[in-house]
């Protein structure tokens, strides 16, 4: 049985998966937060002579021994069921690096809420022995925060791995350079959850001398855990990989630490410094502010991993970065579905569409909007695109597949185009103008350029006088194809196909070749490429067939150079940013969350 | 990265599923005995049985949280040794898994409800009767992950092209491990309810032995039926699978098979013995209760131990023609 590729997500599974994973991250840290608090009270209460302290920590106590029963339980279990389902590929790799740490996570969890019933049901009969009871709540709460700092950690190696890439060691994954950040954001948010829960039963409480007490107790601790959040929130910022959201998600990060700061600033106000003037309004604001926090924890985590699923290892379609590379030789289809007959044109290209395309772009399946699809003009320009990947679409720069999984793709877009309702010019025949351009060779170097890179598709070899406009079309079409490709829907103004040829090109856009792109990219500092490509020692340039001939198992920069002995890479050269500019619209992908709805991009470099 | 080897997490597998189906069974057959418990306390003016029924909800909120946490740690490993195998279950089943988990929390709500004594229908004087829908909600829920359960044991229940399909309806072979679950599931009840029981005979309980008893000789009763009903369906799936299935079984599994079908043999004529004797005794047995589970554990590893052994060997008993020494396993 092959393991299934993720499915296009449609709004509904984003909207179910982040309902569900709010719930979860708010009853997660109540119960962390809860289990500290109890002991807290606990600890009161052995120093006071006040029995609503004892009182106050076997409420906690029960109310964290039913979260964790009744709510983090079900929603924890929805949730991983929902990302299993939505994201099987991701799962099933922190599954493999986690297992141990995860299994041990749920025995803790499950041995914390055994003695958390321990702690309760033995409450007021251990009152002669108080430290042995004491251990039990201390148990229980260890128990909650280590299957805590087991899903902090997995959620932080999934947006830096670290030295996990180069060394796969489970110490590397579970401290991985998020994680003390993280963890720190993680207690702050359980502190102020479980203390905005506290203010708001301390608001309902009539006598006036305990509810001052209780809101100052819980303003202390409040405005301690503040500070850790905004210290973990900023630390977590620095610690992030690049990313093309980088903006958004410093943004985020900036309202999670003004919202910490403003919940410590209430804490403070209304809980160290007056607390008698504490009010019911207060105590929601701190509740408003908590929801802020979490909702701004999980967006910068959803936009901070970018163009991963795992940083530097999987890519947003589940495409695994080292399968990639084998996949290109022995093809997707065989490398997933081990020995089964290889289907159909038709079947294969649906089937490559599916594994790396459907992620980003559901769209293109779901409606028939010839507007949403990419803007390819003639037959052969969607496999000439898929040549050019790393040029024209940063954001996932390699192909995975055999030749014949790429053509079959290219067929399946065209397909896709065609059963719109638009239509794809045939491309001129290349005799035709071989013999116009044959006396003017020596003029034209791009009339000397050999074939490109796929069998069977050649670049049209050009008079000088068609040199022009065949460069202004082809950089048109480079333009549209890259602002089509990476973004996931149009804007209401976009042009039909009737209007393409309106859109300029600038002075600035490069000579557009088959294999410029990929070359200029090639020519770009390696700082860059890494970026896009951390896996680019072992690939096939781009602008070739990664899996024909031996040519394939060529290092990238030889293959640049027997692939290109014209004199264009003078052009080239000149314009080392070439590449990356070629791909005019910012390479900013759908996230997670929502991958159907993004701003528009600019249609022009 | 998986450092546990195939043979051993195995091994692990089946003690772990063994305790899953235990606590999976006092968490589908608890809120029935409840219903019973709370609709006859009621009726005869019973508040030990009232008081009793409600903290039979509170024992089945609890059982569930093994039941998370081990059908979690379960689900794990199987995707770790057979990927393919369970995330396309998952992909297929998402939608009744997700049913089942909306199912899940509206029993939790109904259950803290009736076993805190609070909420609408202590109100309007039918608190008695929440249990009922609760029993049954948590009966379709539990019947749709063991769905879930099967497909991964038993990739050709689903079809090769996902989605939620009633291909494995179809398949006799799908009906007996559902029925034998649902049984077995108020077997194990009974012998919880035995096991409360018997902690009305300790000298700090504040039930009265007889009514402690009483709840003995009920258990005692709801298990042996239901036992012998098992039982009973197991002789007649054995006889449609036909002689060649039974001699194929032998043939794989071989001599461990065989020791383990001794002991699982061996446990469940204890067990009948243990219910018939506390049955002749009017439930007067302190420790008949802890003895009936232990027994029960017994019978659960050695019968899942025998069906893992011939896995091992490449028979699944979940194909769905079996013929004479056909050895269709699992894809490994």
């Amino acid at each position: 049985m092959p393991f299934p590729f993720q499915e296009a997500l449609s709004f509904a599974d984003h909207l179910l998966t982040a309902v569900v994973s709010f719930s979860f991250a708010l009853a997660g840290a109540c119960v962390c937060g809860g289990s500290v608090f109890t002991l807290l009270a606990k600890s009161r209460a052995s120093e006071s002579m006040d029995p609503r302290w004892d009182g106050l920590a076997l409420r906690c106590a029960k109310t964290t021994r039913d979260l964790a029963a009744r709510a983090v339980c079900p929603l924890g279990l929805g949730l991983w069921v929902v990302m299993m389902a939505q994201r099987p590929r991701m799962m099933e790799q922190l599954h493999s690096i986690f297992l141990g740490p995860a299994l041990v996570g749920l025995l803790l969890f499950g041995l914390g809420l055994c003695f958390s019933q321990k702690y309760i049901s033995s409450w007021g009969r251990d009152r002669h022995e108080s430290r042995h009871h004491s251990a039990w709540g201390l148990v229980s709460a260890i128990g909650f925060w280590c299957a805590a700092v087991v899903l902090v950690s997995a959620c932080a190696f999934s947006v830096h791995t670290g030295g996990w890439v180069e060394k796969p060691v489970l110490s590397n994954a579970l401290w991985n350079p998020i994680f003390p950040a993280a963890f720190l954001t993680w207690v702050a948010l359980s502190i102020s959850a479980f203390g905005a829960c506290g203010l708001l039963y301390a608001a309902t409480r009539k006598d006036i001398a305990w509810r001052v007490a209780l809101v100052h107790e819980l303003g202390k601790w409040m405005v301690a855990g503040a500070a850790a959040g905004v210290l973990g929130w900023i630390w977590w910022g620095i610690s992030l990989p690049e990313s093309p959201n980088q903006k958004l998600v410093f943004w985020l990060v900036a309202a999670a630490v003004a919202a910490q700061t403003a919940l410590g600033g209430v804490a403070y106000r209304w809980g160290v410094r007056d607390p008698e003037k504490q009010h019911r309004r207060h105590a929601c604001a701190a509740s408003a502010l908590v929801v802020l926090l979490v909702a701004a924890c999980g967006w910068a985590y959803a936009e901070a991993k970018g163009n991963f699923q795992i940083h530097q290892y999987m890519y947003r379609n589940g495409i695994i970065i080292e399968e990639a590379e084998n996949s290109n030789q022995t093809g997707l289809w065989k490398f997933v579905n081990l020995g089964e007959p290889m289907p159909a044109q038709g079947e294969l290209g649906a089937f490559s569409f599916r594994a790396q395309c459907m992620a980003c772009h559901t769209d293109w399946v779901k409606s028939q909007d010839p507007a949403r699809l990419p803007r390819f003009r003639l037959k052969g320009d969607a496999l000439r695109f898929l040549g050019e990947m790393r040029a024209k679409h940063p954001p996932y720069p390699l192909l995975a597949g055999a030749p014949e999984e790429r053509r079959a793709l290219a067929a399946y877009l065209e397909t896709l185009i065609t059963k719109s309702g638009r239509t794809l010019g045939k491309r001129p025949e290349p005799s035709a103008a071989k013999s116009k351009g044959a006396g003017k060779r020596s003029e034209n170097p791009e009339a000397s350029k050999p074939e490109m890179m796929e069998k069977g598709v050649a670049v049209p070899v050009l008079s000088p006088t068609d040199t022009q406009d065949a460069k202004e079309s082809q950089e048109q079409e480079q333009v549209d194809s890259a602002a089509s490709l990476t973004r996931s829907s149009d804007s209401p103004n976009v042009e039909t196909s009737g209007k393409e040829e309106a859109i300029l090109i600038t002075p600035s856009a490069p000579p557009i070749d088959a294999q410029d792109g990929a070359k200029a990219l090639d020519a770009r500092k390696p700082e860059e490429r890494k970026e896009v490509s951390p896996v680019s020692s072992g690939l096939p340039a781009e602008g070739q067939d990664a899996g024909s001939g031996p040519e394939a198992k060529m290092p990238p920069k030889e293959k640049s150079a027997a692939a290109s002995t014209t004199p264009l890479n003078d052009a080239q050269n000149q314009n080392p940013e070439s590449g990356g500019s070629v791909s005019a619209a910012p390479s900013s992908p759908p996230d997670d969350s929502q991958d159907a709805k993004q701003p528009e991009e600019k249609n022009s470099p | 990265m998986n450092v546990i080897t195939a043979e051993w997490s195995e091994w692990f597998i089946v003690f772990l599923g063994s305790v899953l189906w235990l606590c999976a069974g006092v968490s589908v057959s608890m809120p029935w005995f409840s219903a019973h418990l709370a609709f006859w306390g009621r009726r005869e003016n019973n508040a030990d049985d009232i008081k009793f029924a409600r903290r039979l909800s509170g024992l089945c909120l609890a059982s569930l949280v093994p039941v998370v946490l081990i059908g979690a740690a379960l689900s794990l490993l199987a995707s770790t040794m057979q990927p393919a195998v369970f995330f396309s279950s998952v992909i297929a089943l998402v939608r009744p898994l997700g049913a089942s988990l909306l199912l899940l929390l509206v029993f939790v709500v109904l259950a803290s409800a009736h076993s805190r004594n609070r909420g609408w229908g202590l109100k309007f004087g039918f608190a008695h009767l929440m249990m009922v829908p609760a029993g049954v909600l948590m009966a379709l829920g539990a019947g749709l992950v063991w769905v879930f359960a099967l497909s991964c044991m038993g990739p050709h229940l689903l079809d090769s092209e996902g989605g939620w399909n009633l291909r494995f309806w179809s398949y006799s072979s799908f009906w007996w491990p559902v029925a034998h679950f649902y049984l077995s599931a108020f077997s194990v009840g009974g012998l919880v309810l035995m096991f409360l029981g018997g902690k009305a005979f300790r000298w700090e309980s504040s039930v009265s032995v007889a009514n402690g008893a009483r709840w003995v000789r009920l258990g005692a009763r709801f298990s042996l039926s239901f036992l012998m009903i098992q039982a009973g369906l197991a002789g007649v799936w054995l006889f449609f699978r036909g002689s060649d299935f039974m001699a194929g079984m032998l043939a794989s599994g071989g001599t461990a098979f065989v020791t383990l079908l001794i002991i699982g043999a061996v446990s469940a004529v204890l067990l009948f013995e243990l219910l018939l004797g506390a049955l002749r005794r009017d439930g007067s047995v302190r420790i008949a209760g802890s003895l009936a589970i232990f027994l029960v554990f017994i019978l659960a590893v050695s019968v899942n131990s025998a069906r893992l052994t011939l896995n091992q060997n490449d028979f699944s008993i979940f194909q769905p023609d079996a013929s004479a020494g056909q050895a269709q396993g699992r894809s490994r």
